[in-house]
């Protein structure tokens, strides 16, 4: 795409105004060490690796004298971070001053001294980035770029892919298979169209293309409209009816006909009805008044989606690939296009394909470029999450809001390299249950739910902090609450601006809003208060249980302990409630307070049978909240399996604090001192091995199997563990729900949602439904699944 | 077979497209003296009227140079001639026709195309005709095996590329093409028999673009086809250069330079690409340019309408490679009214296939190319009982 230099000096005096959204957009630029630059015709896309600091709780043994159960420090931790953001290229010049001020010599490795660019623009901007920077260009192969950022999404960025319901226009998020993504199209509509088949990172090749594309819409609609740009051509497309213009199957045969299936409405011949007679008026213009300019540019829009999408069928049949996908700034957030895409890739498959697109396609080959840098970074060693706080949301229109001309989207390193769970039926797992970008109930629900409990967040980060009154912290936690409304905002607008709207993605949100606040673990004390609580008790609940002698008595005992700890969650509203009015404070008012019924179920019964009759070799459980629930709870769960035969235990925390959920460290303390109480736990964790604990990878409430540590999946692997066990609404309702093993499982919760259980009943989703019944006689409901695996 | 079960005169076929009605009529040579007497004043009228003139009111043509003289049909000869006119003029034309007295007669016509379902209330009300409506892909195949059975000279023809320039070799290369008579390749026309082609694909290039897969006479079917056809050069070429007709549509490409209005591959890269074997000259966007003001400005009409043919020219070209490829044909038959003509439409066809199949495709026309579908009709009218 050229690049039309006069068109940027005139508006070089607008970018003063936003130098703070300047600042926004380059978020730790001056700890960049590595950059890349796509230079395309309207846009300029910049992608640097770069890292921030953030404090993070580290727990350790009591200091001496203390009265906790272990102490609780602050630590610094550099988090590594991948930065994309794109404007549009008016703003270059001040973009590339703003980077010259900001780069630290300190971090400027040799690397960036030679920056890698592709697309159009980047040869002749060459001079200026030296001159400025000081950073000499090396021009990128454009198509190579696309791809490797193709590759690098696909397998990193979680719900990328989507295509769009052709009468909705709603986006429809697609599971991909992160280990499994060749080959596939990928068809870019930029200026021209390229189709490029992919088959490995190595392997590609440029199998066809065609010259109507993007720019021809784009020069087409210059030539026959007033639009000034690109977008207002789109506007205009987007209120135009192309019959007018078209000739249609209709006007041609003067009904529908249906010879060879053809309807009414397709399109014989692209503007086809725009043709002159002799006896029109004299001029040109005259001529082309007569049609309206929106009707001729939704035509041409039409014709050259119905003509990219027949061709990229077409090679999609020639060379048996099923998965294509589409970018190119033909199709950046513009949902007409995309509609007509689907249709056309729809109507010349037979429905046999899908067309498929990236939430992030706009970075692909600044994302490509930089990568290309970084070939050290070996980026198969890491896995990467989006921070929602510090990316903008994906919005419907193509414009970004005149507020704000950047857009950013930033991948933070997790700790670990993540892989999908070894026994997980990982073919088509979504580990949600429900996608509240289609239900448009539940996401009111949800999205209301989390604005109301905003406060009790925002006096949790306040408290959370040792001086409680201190003013700076008082503004953090204001402006934590403020970030997050806003962002729940904009999913009111467009909810799939973050991907697939879920209760996952909502919590997610909320967590690294916290953090961009620096508040981190905001329930650690309590959490402690209530591990020492629990552990106090334990030996008299494990003492109850041993003294139970019947054994179908003490199974059920220990399940309904199991259940009652799960009680315990600070998440849940109706918890906190109960609690507030002192109803939960032992853990006899927690087993009276979930409906029993759970014993009745086949699902109990045959859980109960199998354990009985040693069945399983290794258990795997995903616990949820610390305190009462893991201590009271599962441990006495853990206890029996491990002395009743020689099955072995794998308990899996999170690695990072997320509300009042157990994580990896404290789990490790608190199994310690637990082992001082009971011989099995000490023989079995100091001895014999048979349980041992492992971080699940995940900093959240809810669960996402295909993304778990990868050390946890290869013990997984090595223990043989046949029996999975999920435990609480985030991790066996909000996800998991529908999840399928290679092995059986149990999901377990106590329902503490009304809205929820109500669900849960209208739509008989789970045994015994029918008596989901939420607080009858003070009771929650309980969900217990457990699922055989049918080999 | 007597003459008295045969069809009563005018034989006509029929074909209405989307832009152009196609007209072919059968003028008997053997009319025995009873015959003569017997056809009456309407039908010499009619006869002489057709046979006599070359432009029919403002919009009608009988191309001349088409004409085929004494051609077996049935057992019945005559002459061949074809006729054209705009769909839009199908209301006139059933003026003159009353006008002429033909609603007096009683016979029957043939007819194909759209047109044949969109225009039978109106025809059937004001002519005292039977209406038999053809299947559209039929009559095509019908009339090109028709024509392929008279095995005329010069009916099937291509064009033998050849080059002395190792360089040359991208049929998107449009700065080659533009320069026209300097092109580094050369087309020498020579004439094939059309016998031994089965299977092809047929390309009809009407309006819109059908793309059928021939096995043979009875075997084929629609593989492929396009809304980016004869209707989007003409409606674009209308739009943005004024012209008002076809004629004056291709003139004006003939005379352009498309390179100052799409986008080539230099544009972007600053040269070639060599990674994906583009060279500097290709074009990389149809219009490419034309966002762009200055460049805009210094379009003219005929650059703009060479752009437009080669758009839509690319694209057909593209698509009937692909249909030949993946249904093992060596033959791409081109027809069609857009080809009217337009030489250097065909050039450029013959060039991209030649080129992207390294010579292995090859791409073959008939000279009445517009007409096969009322070929087809008139056959199945004349061979009716």
């Amino acid at each position: 795409m050229s690049i039309d230099l006069t068109q940027i000096c005139q508006n070089q005096n607008s970018f003063t105004e936003s130098i703070e959204l300047t600042q926004e957009a380059f978020k730790n630029f001056e700890n960049a060490n590595r950059v890349g630059i796509d230079i395309g015709g309207s846009l300029v896309k910049i992608a640097y690796s770069s890292s921030f600091e953030c404090t993070t709780a580290f727990f350790s043994d009591p200091e001496t004298n203390s009265n906790s159960i272990y102490s609780v420090n602050e630590v610094k931790k550099t988090v590594p971070t991948l930065n994309f953001i794109k404007f549009e290229t008016k703003y270059i010049d001040t973009a590339i001053d703003y980077m010259k001020k900001n780069l630290n010599p300190l971090q400027a490795t040799e690397d960036l001294k030679s920056v890698r660019a592709t697309g159009g623009g980047s040869y002749k901007y060459k001079e200026l980035l030296f001159e400025k920077l000081g950073i000499e260009v090396n021009k990128e192969d454009e198509i190579s770029c696309l791809i490797i950022g193709c590759n690098f999404l696909l397998r990193h960025v979680p719900n990328e892919v989507f295509t769009i319901n052709y009468d909705t226009l709603e986006y429809e998020f697609k599971p991909v298979q992160t280990g499994n993504i060749f080959p596939y199209l990928l068809v870019n509509i930029g200026s021209g169209v390229s189709i490029l088949k992919v088959e490995s990172d190595q392997k590609y090749q440029r199998i066809g293309g065609s010259t109507i594309g993007g720019a021809t819409l784009w020069g087409l609609g210059s030539l026959l409209t007033d639009a000034k740009n690109f977008e207002e051509i789109i506007d205009l497309a987007e209120k135009g009816d192309n019959r007018n213009v078209d000739m249609l199957v209709r006007d041609i045969y003067g009904k529908s006909y249906d010879l060879f299936g053809l309807e009414e409405d397709l399109i014989a011949s692209s503007l086809g009805k725009a043709t002159r007679s002799l006896y029109d008026g004299p001029t040109r213009e005259e001529f082309a008044k007569q049609f309206k300019q929106e009707d001729l540019v939704k035509s041409i829009l039409i014709m050259i989606c119905y003509d990219v999408s027949q061709i990229a069928t077409l090679y999609a049949q020639i060379h048996g690939i099923d998965k294509l996908y589409f970018g190119g700034y033909f199709i950046h957030n513009c949902r007409l296009s995309m509609k007509f895409l689907k249709h056309g890739i729809s109507y010349w498959s037979q429905a046999k394909m899908d067309c498929l697109f990236l939430r992030h396609e706009g970075y692909l080959g600044a994302i490509g470029a930089f990568l290309k840098t970084s070939q050290d970074l070996d980026h198969a060693n890491f896995s990467w999450f989006e921070n929602f706080a510090h990316s903008s949301t994906h919005t419907i229109s193509r414009l970004k809001n005149d507020s704000n001309p950047f857009d950013r989207f930033e991948l933070n390193q997790e700790e670990f390299k993540l892989v999908n769970c070894p026994l997980l039926d990982h073919e088509n797992y979504v580990p949600d249950l429900i996608d509240l970008t289609k239900d448009e109930e539940a996401r009111q629900y949800w999205l209301n739910c989390f604005e109301k409990t905003i406060e009790t967040y925002e006096k949790q980060c306040i408290k959370s902090n040792t001086d409680e009154n201190d003013q700076a912290t008082l503004k953090r936690a204001g402006e934590f609450k403020k970030s997050y409304l806003n962002k729940l905002n904009e999913l009111k607008k467009s909810p799939f601006a973050f991907g697939r709207l879920t209760v996952r993605s909502l919590l997610d949100l909320r967590e690294h809003c916290m953090a961009e606040f620096q508040f981190f673990d905001v329930y650690s004390r309590e959490k402690r208060e209530e591990n020492k609580q629990g552990l106090e008790l334990l030996d008299d609940r494990l003492t109850y249980l041993e003294n139970i002698q019947n054994i179908e008595q003490r199974w059920l005992e220990i399940f309904r302990g199991f259940l009652a700890g799960n009680v315990y969650d600070y998440g849940a509203q109706s918890f906190i409630e109960k609690q507030k009015k002192g109803h939960l404070e032992k853990f006899t008012q927690a087993l009276n307070s979930i409906d029993e019924s759970f014993n009745k179920t086949d699902s109990y019964s045959d859980l109960v049978h199998r354990i009985k009759s040693n069945q399983y070799k290794c258990v795997c459980i995903f616990v949820d909240n610390s305190g009462f629930d893991l201590i009271l709870g599962v441990l006495p769960l853990v206890v029996e399996l491990l002395k009743s035969n020689e099955q072995k235990v794998i308990l899996c925390a999170n690695s990072k604090a997320a509300i009042n959920d157990i994580t990896f460290q404290e789990l490790v303390l608190v199994i310690k001192k637990a082992c001082r109480v009971n011989h099995v736990l000490n023989d079995a964790f100091y001895k014999t091995e048979n349980l041992v604990v492992f971080e699940n990878g995940s900093a959240s409430p809810c669960l996402d199997l295909s993304r778990i540590n990868i050390d946890l999946a290869k013990a997984i692997n090595f223990h043989r563990v046949d029996l999975i066990i999920l435990e609480g609404m985030g991790r066996a309702v909000h996800t998991n729900f529908d999840a399928r093993f290679k092995c059986d499982s149990l999901k377990s919760a106590v329902i503490k949602n009304r809205w929820l259980a109500e669900r849960f009943k209208k739509f008989s989703k789970i045994e015994n439904s029918h008596c989901i019944e939420f607080l009858k006689e003070d009771k929650f409901p309980v969900m217990f699944k457990f699922e055989k695996f049918l080999s | 077979m007597s003459i008295s079960e045969k069809p009563n005169f005018p034989w006509f076929g029929m074909d209405i497209g989307g832009t152009l009605v196609k007209l072919v009529y059968f003028e008997p040579i053997d009319l025995t003296e009873e015959e003569k007497l017997k056809q009456g004043d309407t039908l010499r009228t009619i006869q002489r009227y057709l046979v006599r003139n070359e432009a029919y009111g403002e919009t009608g043509v009988r191309d001349v140079d088409l004409e085929i003289k004494a051609v077996k049909l049935g057992d019945r000869l005559g002459n061949l001639h074809f006729i054209r006119f705009p769909t839009s003029s199908m209301y006139k034309f059933i003026d003159l026709c009353v006008k002429k007295n033909l609603h007096l007669l009683t016979f029957k016509i043939y007819a194909t195309g759209g047109g044949a379902f969109k225009f039978e209330a109106i025809i059937t009300k004001s002519l005292n005709v039977k209406w038999i409506k053809c299947d559209e892909l039929e009559m095509l195949v019908q009339g090109i095996e028709f024509m392929a059975s008279l095995n005329l000279d010069e009916e099937c023809f291509f064009f033998k590329i050849w080059t002395t320039d190792s360089n040359f070799s991208n049929p998107f290369s449009m700065s080659q093409i533009t320069n026209f008579p300097l092109l580094k390749a050369n087309f020498d026309l020579q004439s094939k028999k059309f016998s031994d082609t089965y299977p092809f694909i047929l390309v009809n290039i009407g309006s819109g673009v059908s793309i059928l897969l021939v096995n043979s006479e009875k075997d084929f079917r629609r593989v492929s086809g396009t809304s980016i056809g004869g209707g989007t050069f003409l409606g674009l070429c209308c739009l943005l250069t004024g012209c008002k007709t076809y004629e004056e549509a291709i003139d004006l490409a003939n005379k352009g330079d498309n390179t100052k209005v799409d986008k080539l591959v230099q544009d972007i890269y600053g040269g070639d690409y060599p990674k994906f074997s583009l060279t500097s000259d290709v074009v990389a966007s149809s219009f490419g340019l034309m966002h762009i003001k200055d460049k805009r400005e210094a379009a003219t009409k005929e650059d703009l309408a060479k752009a437009t043919l080669l758009a839509v020219l690319n694209n057909v070209g593209l698509l009937a490679k692909e249909s030949a490829v993946s249904h093992n044909c060596e033959k791409v038959v081109f027809v069609g009214n857009f080809l009217k003509a337009n030489t250097l439409s065909k050039k450029l066809l013959s060039h991209a296939l030649n080129y992207w199949s390294n010579g292995k495709i090859k791409a073959l026309f008939l000279r009445h190319e517009g007409y096969f579908g009322a070929i087809g009709s008139l056959i199945n009218f004349a061979l009716s009982r």
